[in-house]
């Protein structure tokens, strides 16, 4: 009886122990840029976590955002492969594109496939979505964010003539009259 | 209003003039000048850093400075009126002793004491509206680009420019204006 119920006990650990090995990944889509800005570089970040026991084999991760009519890329892929994530680790893959038009865009979900474990179909799994973003116009990115310095310099130059030449003139005669005082 | 006619002596007509609110022709051409000169400056600032393109937006570019030119060259009217009889206080004392030592040049020529009364009042009012009239310009264009440039770049700021700009320029003009037409005691 006790030997019964120790063998029964090594087999479902064995059996335990056999589920708790597989994969899990976790995809993570981050865009670094605080401003996104037509014709200005645009990074996205991607961060695969395997939270799982086991290895993930034959990961593949697509993310199918960023067409050519929306976007050029600049560095990176949107398709990239990996042999194996181990358990427990991390990898992280960051794609540069530029946006080709400004307006509102939504950045949808990026995917991921692997093998979890094996002689088990592939797993897919789904970034965060990030949603509708505003993609400004570089006209309206200048117009917030320049520092406009030579603008202003500038500006002050032209005031001068409306507020300086005036309070000179009024200066000198001021001068001019409270001298006159003086000298009588 | 005084009607222009010859029911006023020499004497009164002058001092309407001198204490009155009319502008002669040369101060009104160097007021508006000053005001149209100071009302298409900002021209610059919502053509380079609002990015407003001058052809794209001539009609209301033109509109704006024309009204602003208008109200700030009130401005400079109803300041000019309130800062004269302080200058002309002030400038007593020199303007009599310029007209002391001219006096006092040319002693061969003996003049009466109500014809120097009369050159005394006359170089003061002189004076006194070449100073008011330079005071007041000071004092409005400063006035008007401070507040301009407190409008358009720090409470409209995030207004889509075209706003930015009516706001800015009526705004800043406006309060000019209203701010001259105040009477301090």
């Amino acid at each position: 009886m006790k030997l019964y119920l120790g063998i029964v006990l090594l087999l479902l650990t064995a059996f335990a122990k056999g589920d708790d090995e597989k994969a899990k990944i976790i995809l993570v889509k981050r865009i670094l840029n605080d401003i996104i800005t037509e014709r200005n570089d645009l990074a996205i970040e991607y961060n695969l976590y395997n939270i799982g026991d086991g290895v993930a084999t034959d990961v593949e991760l697509a993310d199918s955002s960023f067409h050519e009519s929306d976007f050029e890329l600049i560095s990176g892929m949107t398709s990239v492969k990996w042999s194996r994530i181990n358990a427990g680790s991390n990898v992280t893959h960051a794609v540069v594109v530029q946006p080709l038009r400004a307006g509102d865009f939504n950045f949808t979900s990026a995917v991921v496939q692997y093998v979890s474990e094996k002689g088990v179909d592939v797993t897919f799994g789904y970034s965060n979505e990030i949603g509708e973003q505003e993609i400004l116009s570089l006209k309206e990115y200048n117009r917030l964010h320049a520092s406009h310095m030579m603008e202003w310099g500038l500006f002050a130059l032209w005031c001068m003539p409306s507020i300086d030449v005036p309070l000179l003139l009024y200066y000198l005669s001021k001068r001019k009259y409270s001298k006159k005082v003086k000298k009588n | 209003m005084a009607p222009k006619s010859s029911n006023f002596s020499k004497e009164e007509e002058l001092l309407l003039q001198d204490f009155g609110r009319d502008l002669t022709r040369k101060s009104s051409l160097i007021f508006y000048m000053h005001a149209i000169f100071v009302s298409a400056l900002p021209l610059w600032l919502f053509n380079r850093i609002h990015q407003m393109e001058l052809t794209e937006h001539a009609i209301l570019f033109a509109i704006g400075t024309l009204v602003s030119t208008y109200l700030v060259a009130s401005a400079y009217k109803n300041n000019k009126f309130q800062l004269k009889h302080k200058v002309a206080q002030k400038r007593s004392d020199g303007v009599a002793a310029e007209i002391n030592s001219q006096m006092a040049e040319n002693d061969s020529k003996k003049v009466s004491k109500k014809e120097k009364d009369e050159r005394i009042l006359w170089r003061k009012n002189e004076v006194a509206e070449a100073e008011s009239m330079q005071l007041a310009v000071v004092y409005s264009n400063s006035v008007f680009l401070i507040l301009l440039i407190l409008l358009s770049f720090f409470f409209f700021k995030s207004y889509s420019p075209m706003i930015n700009y009516i706001i800015s320029m009526i705004g800043a003009s406006g309060i000019t204006a209203l701010l001259s037409t105040s009477s301090k005691n």
